[in-house]
């Protein structure tokens, strides 16, 4: 899927001693990614954002509410889709990865993947499609709770506002359906795989993150027991375009939540999962129980943590948050969590650190502040930037070319992304510059 | 000159089959707009051709298309040199009420009506070219400014970089080592405030004034005008944008008299700890005797008296980094860190746990309850709410109180000497930072063309504030980049439109230069209003404050909003029909309507819906001309004001509130009642709660009765 | 009021040295107290236990009797996210609190190292051949039948026992004593403020239940056995000890890797 200005080439700078590429490559669509992008476009430079999902917009646009104004994620996310529509500078490519990059600071050649949609740009939207789809797949947006069509929109600001056919449940050409009933010919089920080739002057790789597999922490349940469920899950529930329509229910039987423990650290600071903290998850457990909150007046929300991170002026948006007296903070972490069958709920286990006492506690619903990983696990882009251990990018001093920006290089919550992603921009603007003058 | 507009009805996506197309082409043929009038199953596709032919060949000048929501397919109807509207009859009329209904159909007109009367209302803006100065002013030369300096000089631009001290570096400068960036984030690094020092002086486009202090700054983005003092001489320099980098203070020291700290000689600052490091030796300076036994205290903590918001985010680090120099200088001495909440996120967490690893340094949680000295001058500590169980008291050689970090905004060398009519100073959150409380948009400040980095904006680390100078020298450069080019910033990025003034009929009551959130708007010697062009966000604020209606854009003014209300047929006598104006938000109740409609949820077709720039924009004569034209009902749809404001003009919401008391004042001197106007708090996510809303207030409606003005 | 502490580094050095290596990056999260199949609801460890020894409190880490009850199950060492071990602790603090305690005070060092074994084996030999010696046996073997008691005499032997039972068994008081009062001293401290005689009777019908529960020997499975000691706040104090020798036998050893083994998905409680 291309955007605005597709196959527009690049320009050589000219008239300095050498010539480099005026033009960003931009790999992630997320909020580090789109922010970088418009951030380097609106001061002359021309980009390209490369993303691997069918639309923009990243983790965010799965966020309900972000901290620590609650305010909705798609308010900025206009604004920025809004920039990019205007802005001839910026184009974009859903559904495609970087497969290489060489080169030098303002020459680098990127050979980019461009996976198959099977929906072209002729899609309206009309939705025609999804009533004859006859195969579903799990909900990916929602992590899998409940189910779409195989064809199907992510969700309801996705952009581009173009729908996509997950080939892993469809049976392409052998069903066909779809292409029937759309007025418009947007279907071609015989897409095949592209790859080309972008010639630019400097490269930001905004990859993001993905939450932590929950299920490998063998004690807490996840798995296992349907209530024990992640905050990226309950960020979804919430959502008044999540799987329950922004009901906070049990995912058991469906009734409504009474109470729920937040788990923090659950894979953070712990050596046999995350070893660093990933250090916006206070913050996330905090703003979840709110929601909770603002559903079921009688609810209860319950913290355990080990350190309450909320840094510099986050540390109001706890005060605040915990003026209500239905949620409340356990210094101490959960590890155990157990079912009673007779009663049908979950009973976590800590040690209340304070007052050193054994606390089990009933509950409803559990949610793990799971981690945050990098989304560079997969050894990509090893070549092109130092990792840490973590696959996380170092940060790399000015001159390189190639730089970080966003949950690449850290465990960041949305604003340092945005604040990184728009330092990161100038860098690259720098790196073109200078290797210009050279 | 009279326009040639062409108007496109597309029925694609349901939109044949929800209403009658037929009857809005021929409602477009008699609207006699000059210009061909078309239709087609699918605009967006083959036969967006024909819309741009008729561009290029039957000289078209604007153009009408009813189809999809603005927010879509703006590539392809985005038709350069040509004033383009579009009507939203896909997602607002045809996918959010029933089909083939009469209602329906009058939704459909009435929007193309409205649209119609918009393109003639509107003329193609002239943008504002004259500011075009490509020098950066970097106030500050501590870690953020340097780092902003150095950015904006290698991407091409000059920069005057202004310190108040005789030495470049600010409090970097004094620091003696800084936590580990690198990995495995285990050793303590050097700062590379030098490296950054000797980049900035070494850049031929980098003027360095150091004991200089900016006096005064006029002007607007592209070009200021900034009076420098510099050793007792003034300069007056020219620049495009300005890099607000002033840092930081220590707290007052008496906020921390609880702490003994100016009581008890061997109770000091972190601050005072860095210097010591940095000199070599960290002793009593009671006795000058090395400290061994040294305590830091995180005073972080809930209901502390000394606590400040200013300095959680790097506290924990600096006590650990510290506990280290404690240790480095002795392997006899212990280092004792007392916290409330041990703030060390990311990969921090892995120098946590090295500094741990040190069986020399011991950590606790817990509150102090009180500070003391023995008969040696050692400080005896209590702390209740260990981790140890109980309470405790520890003999000190040394107690090290982690002090704020309290922006330079709040004091009087913060300032920038704005010669705005709106004050010196930058506006600030109530933190006292020099920032516009955006989460997706930092960086900015309330005045156009001013951009914060470092810990004036928030507290922060030397690797933050390096960051931090790097992103606002861009947005710098993107202000002078605009400017030049005539366009507004963030959030109406490129927006070529301006307001005008019809200056004849100024009251001069100030209203406008008052309520600009940007400051734009100064007041010249008759006291009649000035725009600052560049300065101007360009969110109409002025225009829905002004109470004679003579601020304009050309593209945006009360005449075009008013005559699109009067393009809506009320119909008379018809209890059934009621009409209900909506004035949304363009940025979140808007799309909200479109996802109400992307999701098929039904609303009421009585709701004829104006996106505005900002509902502060909203000039309460709008309301009342609506109300007398004979509208039952008008809602206000508009995003959150108060502390956690999410108006990107910040104003603009709060704003509203207070014209609505005006409002509430015209309907009762019109004998109508107030129920007639409300304001609904709608976020963009929110669509799901739109059919309830709009049901009930059409409820409240009806129960208020039609609206007596009608026909009139 | 709030005690005046002294951390003690060098206790919390040689506590490092008997295999705590990692003590110090506990960072006080209880999970290990969570994890823990034995520790009780009002009386969590082991993780004020890991904070004693940090800040150096030898006094709170030795007048504790939790450390008795410590299985070594191993299961808070699996889980402990810093990876600090507590487990080790524990059994370093037990093994510091034998030497600590015991009379004579060389002796308790004496059998809390590997590297004092050649000299304890040696001291028997050494009486031994010393009587042989001053028998005259250890030149040249008595004549005629072999008889042992010709060899050694059966009284020899008997008053060396005797001596070294009563000797033992007056270290063993002796020893007994002094953690008693260290362990009166520091109840005070200690979370649950209870002087451990009030335990003590009801902590031996206790163990005569369990040992006569051939359930308890029998089941494979993380067991009843610690079921019994989760709800029962009885094993808390001295009686503890006891318990902890008892848990020693090899058949308390099968259950307790099979604890392992789940790592506590086993529905303990």
């Amino acid at each position: 899927m291309a955007g605005p200005a597709a196959g527009a080439t690049m320009t050589p700078e000219t008239g300095q001693q050498r010539s480099v590429y005026r033009s960003i490559l931009i790999v992630g669509g997320g909020i580090a990614g789109i922010t970088a992008a418009v951030e380097a476009a609106e001061a002359g430079y021309d980009v390209t954002i490369i993303e691997k999902e069918p639309y923009l917009g990243g983790r965010v646009v799965q966020l309900y509410k972000y901290f620590p104004k609650l305010c909705p994620p798609y308010c900025g996310m206009e604004i920025n889709f809004r920039r990019i529509k205007d802005n001839p500078q910026i184009r974009f490519h859903t559904m495609a990865e970087v497969e290489s990059i060489s080169g030098r600071p303002g020459n680098f050649d990127v050979a980019v993947r461009l996976n198959p949609r099977y929906v072209n740009d002729r899609c309206t939207a009309c939705n025609a499609c999804v009533a004859v789809c006859p195969s579903e797949r799990p909900n990916a947006f929602n992590f899998g709770m409940g189910k779409t069509k195989a064809i199907y929109l992510a969700h309801e600001m996705a952009f581009p506002m173009k729908y996509a056919i997950d080939a892993s449940a469809c049976r392409l050409t052998e069903c066909a359906k779809c292409v029937e009933v759309c007025e418009y010919g947007a279907i071609d089920l015989t897409m095949q795989p592209q790859t080309m080739t972008l010639k630019v002057g400097a490269v930001i790789i905004a990859t993001g993150w993905k939450p932590y597999d929950a299920s490998r922490i063998d004690n807490l349940g996840f798995g296992k027991y349907p209530d024990v469920i992640t905050n990226v899950m309950m960020e979804r529930l919430a959502a008044p375009n999540g799987p329950t329509k922004g009901k906070i229910l049990r995912p058991s039987n469906g009734q409504e939540v009474q109470s729920a423990v937040f788990i923090q650290c659950a894979g953070s600071r712990d050596v046999s999962h995350l070893g660093y903290c990933s250090g916006i998850c206070c913050l996330a457990s905090l703003k979840e129980a709110t929601y909770l909150r603002e559903r079921n007046p009688n609810a209860r929300a319950h913290i355990f943590y080990i350190d309450l991170r909320t840094p510099g002026t986050y540390e109001f948006f706890s005060q605040k948050v915990l003026k209500d007296d239905h949620i409340t903070v356990t210094k101490g972490k959960v590890a155990k969590i157990t079912e009673d069958p007779a009663m049908g709920r979950l009973i976590v286990e800590a040690e209340d650190i304070l007052s050193a006492d054994k606390t089990r506690l009933p509950v409803d619903l559990v949610v793990l502040a799971s981690g945050m990983v990098s989304n560079l696990a997969d050894g990509k882009m090893a070549g092109a930037v130092a990792l840490d251990k973590d696959h996380f990018v170092v940060q790399a001093e000015s001159g390189e070319g190639i730089f970080a920006a966003g949950c690449a290089k850290g465990p960041f919550d949305v604003a340092t992304s945005v604040q990184d992603a728009t330092a990161a921009a100038a860098q690259a603007i720098e790196a073109i510059h200078t290797a210009g003058r050279r | 000159m009279a326009k040639k507009t062409g108007i496109y009805v597309c029925s694609g996506c349901g939109i044949g089959s929800s209403i009658d197309a037929g009857k809005l082409l021929d409602l477009a043929r008699a609207a006699n707009t000059g210009g061909p009038v078309r239709t087609s199953g699918a605009f967006c596709l083959e036969d967006a051709r024909l819309i741009g032919r008729d561009i290029e060949q039957e000289g078209v000048d604007s153009v009408v298309i009813a189809a999809c929501s603005p927010r879509v397919n703006t590539d392809i109807f985005g038709f350069p040199s040509v004033f383009v509207e579009r009507v939203n009859i896909r997602e607002q009329v045809a996918w959010s009420h029933p089909p083939n209904h009469e209602e329906t159909q009058a939704l459909s007109e009435d929007y193309l009506r409205m649209g119609i009367v918009r393109t003639q209302k509107s003329n193609p803006p002239k943008p504002y070219t004259e500011a075009n100065e490509r020098t950066v002013l970097v106030v500050g030369g501590g870690a953020a400014g340097l780092s902003a300096a150095l950015s904006a000089a290698r991407s091409g631009f000059g920069v005057v970089l202004v310190e108040k001290e005789g030495a470049l570096g600010g409090y970097a400068a004094k620091l003696h080592k800084q936590f580990p960036k690198r990995p495995p984030y285990q050793e303590l690094e050097d700062t590379d405030i030098a490296t950054k020092i000797s980049g900035v002086r070494s850049l031929p486009n980098v003027k360095v004034m150091t004991n200089a202090q900016v006096l005064e700054v006029s002007g607007e983005p592209g070009r200021f005008s900034v009076t420098i003092g510099e050793n007792e001489t003034t300069t007056q320099v020219t620049v495009g944008a300005i890099v607000l980098a002033t840092g930081w203070r220590p707290a007052e020291t008496q906020k921390y008299a609880t702490y003994g700290l100016g009581k008890y000689p061997n109770v000091v600052t972190s601050m005072d700890l860095e210097a010591m490091a940095a000199k070599g030796m960290i002793s009593r300076p009671s006795d000058r005797r090395p400290a061994t036994r040294v305590a830091f205290l995180l005073c972080d903590g809930e209901g502390d008296d000394a606590h400040l918001p200013y300095g959680g985010n790097v506290s924990s680090l600096v006590a650990l980094k510290q506990a280290t120099y404690v240790r480095q200088q002795s392997a006899d001495a212990s280092a004792y860190i007392f916290y409330g909440d041990m703030q060390t996120p990311g990969q921090y967490e892995y120098f946590y746990k090295s500094v741990q690893a040190d069986p020399g340094i011991l950590l606790s949680q817990g509150q102090v309850r009180g500070v003391g000295e023995d008969h040696e001058q050692s400080v005896i500590l209590e702390v209740s709410d260990t981790l140890m169980g109980g309470d405790i008291q520890i003999a000190l050689d040394l107690l090290v109180l982690s002090t704020g970090m309290v922006p330079s905004t709040l004091d009087s060398e913060g300032a920038l000497g704005l010669a705005y009519l709106q004050g010196k100073n930058v506006p600030t959150t109530r933190f006292g930072y020099a920032d516009s409380h955006f989460i997706c948009f930092p960086y900015e400040t309330r005045r156009t063309g001013i951009y914060s980095a470092g810990a004036v904006r928030q507290a922060m680390d030397l690797a933050a504030s390096t960051q931090d100078g790097r992103a606002a020298s861009l947005k710098a450069i993107q202000s002078i980049e605009k400017s030049s080019a005539g366009q507004a910033v963030h959030p109406r990025v490129g927006d070529l439109s301006y307001p005008e003034f019809f200056m004849h009929k100024c009251t001069s009551c100030g209203r406008c230069t008052q309520e600009c959130p940007f400051g734009a708007l100064e007041l010249n010697e008759k006291k009649n209003p000035v725009l600052n062009t560049n300065r101007c966000r360009r969110c109409g604020i002025c225009m829905g404050a002004c109470p004679v209606q003579i601020i304009s854009f050309n593209d945006y003014s009360v005449d075009m909003l008013s005559s699109m209300i009067k393009a809506v047929e009320i119909p008379e006598g018809d209890d059934e029909k009621p009409r209900i104006l909506a004035l949304v938000c363009e940025n979140d109740a808007y799309p909200a309507l479109d996802m109400a409609g992307i999701n098929r949820l039904q609303y009421p077709a009585s709701v004829r819906v104006i996106p505005v720039r900002c509902l502060g924009s909203v000039n309460s004569i709008l309301i009342a001309d609506a109300v007398s034209r004979g509208f039952d009902g008008v809602a206000l749809l508009g995003c959150k004001p108060g502390e956690d404001y999410q108006c990107h003009f910040i104003r603009g919401s709060e704003l509203l509130e207070t014209r609505m008391e005006n409002v509430r004042e015209t309907l009762g001197r019109l004998a109508l009642e107030p129920e007639r106007v409300k304001v609904m708090e709608l976020a963009i996510s929110e669509s799901d709660r739109i059919p309830a809303m709009l049901e009930e207030f059409v409820g409240v409606i009806r129960q208020v009765g039609p609206n007596p003005m009608k026909g009139f | 009021m709030a005690t005046l502490i002294q951390p003690d580094l060098e206790f919390k050095r040689e506590i490092i040295g008997l295999d705590a290596h990692d003590l110090s990056v506990c960072y006080q999260c209880g999970t290990c107290s969570a994890v823990c199949p034995i520790s009780t609801a009002d009386n969590p460890f082991p993780r004020k236990e890991m904070v004693w020894v940090q800040w150096g409190l030898k006094d709170r880490a030795l007048g504790n009797s939790s450390i008795w009850m410590c299985h070594q199950c191993g299961t808070c060492n699996t889980y402990c996210p810093r990876d600090a071990k507590p487990a080790n602790v524990m059994a370093a603090l037990r093994d510091y609190s034998i030497a600590h305690y015991a009379v004579p005070r060389f002796m308790g060092r004496a059998l809390s190292e590997p590297r004092y074994l050649p000299l304890l084996f040696a001291i028997p030999a050494v009486i031994f051949l010393a009587i042989l010696g001053w028998l005259g046996n250890l030149t040249a073997l008595p004549r005629g039948q072999i008889v042992f008691s010709k060899f050694m005499p059966i009284l020899y032997i008997e008053v060396i026992f005797m001596a070294a039972i009563g000797l033992s068994m007056a270290g063993a008081a002796m020893g007994g004593c002094r953690y008693w009062k260290a362990m009166s001293r520091s109840s005070g401290a200690s979370s649950n403020g209870q002087h451990p005689g009030r335990h003590i009777v009801s902590t031996l019908l206790d163990i005569l239940k369990q040992s006569s529960s051939s359930a308890a020997r029998s089941r494979p499975g993380p067991g009843r056995l610690t079921r019994a000691t989760c709800t029962r706040p009885t094993w808390q104090s001295s009686g503890g000890l006891w318990a902890w020798w008892l848990r020693r036998r090899p058949w308390a050893w099968g259950s307790m890797r099979s604890d392992i083994s789940h790592r506590g998905r086993s529905g303990i409680l």
